[in-house]
């Protein structure tokens, strides 16, 4: 750890090409933030899928009861 | 066969027939939602596949830069900057860190210790190294390996290279610099 008090110069040889790299991260972070947004919305589309399924499903079972039950009256 | 037919057939009584028809047409009609949702899932999953290969690519780009500002950044050892820098009183500038606990090192071959300006000693023939022994004792060793009569001169710790002239001269340059900062800013500190 090195004091506040003290200023320290460190030479860095290719202070542009770090700085150049550091650039290309930031770019590659900010696309990873995209795609995980992305990510987040088909996520998103395919639980409202599943829950369409399990409404549809539902809507079948008791329609198919109401047949059964039709069908075992008579 | 045609004689068995009469017998299955049973008639039921449909007191709704127009429900039962609806609910039949609209069961049919959720299954076949059902099977395009299905699809369109799949789908959803492919693009989710897909995306996830693409952060999984970037994450590992990154790190390949990240290491690669890593090895651009310089490193220097406290005792490479006492080196460098012998003006300046590092122990002042530099708060030390907690040492973790010391681990216990490996006491190191007796042959191995010796380096610098020191020769190396040939082991005598009476005492053979450990590993030598270890050979010599093992049941499927038909020809027992002789002890080595000199130690391996690769096992020398390569030598520093002595520091060039311009390596001194940018090293005399450096402390003077650095003798001229002290001053300043003893300097500073007086006012």
């Amino acid at each position: 750890m090195i004091k506040e008090s003290n200023p320290v110069f460190v030479k860095i040889g290719k202070y542009n090409e770090i700085l150049e790299i550091v650039e290309v991260i930031n770019k590659k972070v900010a696309n990873v933030k995209q795609l995980l947004s992305e990510l987040e919305d088909l996520k998103n589309k395919e639980e409202n899928e599943i829950m369409s399924w399990e409404k549809s499903m539902d809507e079948i079972t008791h329609k198919l009861e109401s047949m059964h039950e039709e069908l075992s009256r008579g | 066969m045609s004689e068995e037919q009469p017998q299955d057939e049973f008639f039921v009584r449909i007191t709704n027939p127009n429900a039962f028809r609806r609910n039949l047409l609209e069961a049919s009609k959720l299954t076949l939602s059902i099977l395009k949702e299905i699809y369109r899932v799949r789908q959803i999953r492919k693009t989710k596949q897909e995306v996830m290969e693409g952060i999984t690519k970037e994450i590992e780009e990154s790190k390949i830069l990240v290491q690669k500002i890593h090895e651009l950044i310089p490193q220097h050892s406290k005792e490479d900057l006492q080196r460098m820098f012998p003006g300046i009183d590092l122990d002042k500038l530099i708060e030390e860190p907690p040492k973790p606990e010391p681990k216990p090192k490996p006491q190191p071959a007796p042959h191995l210790e010796v380096y610098g300006e020191q020769q190396l000693q040939p082991l005598p023939e009476q005492q053979p190294s450990q590993w030598a022994k270890e050979l010599t004792t093992q049941p499927l060793e038909t020809k027992p390996q002789p002890p080595p009569q000199q130690p391996p001169q690769e096992l020398e710790r390569p030598q520093e290279p002595e520091p060039k002239p311009e390596q001194e001269k940018q090293l005399s340059e450096i402390e003077r610099l650095t003798q001229a900062f002290d001053e300043v800013q003893r300097r500073l500190q007086s006012l």
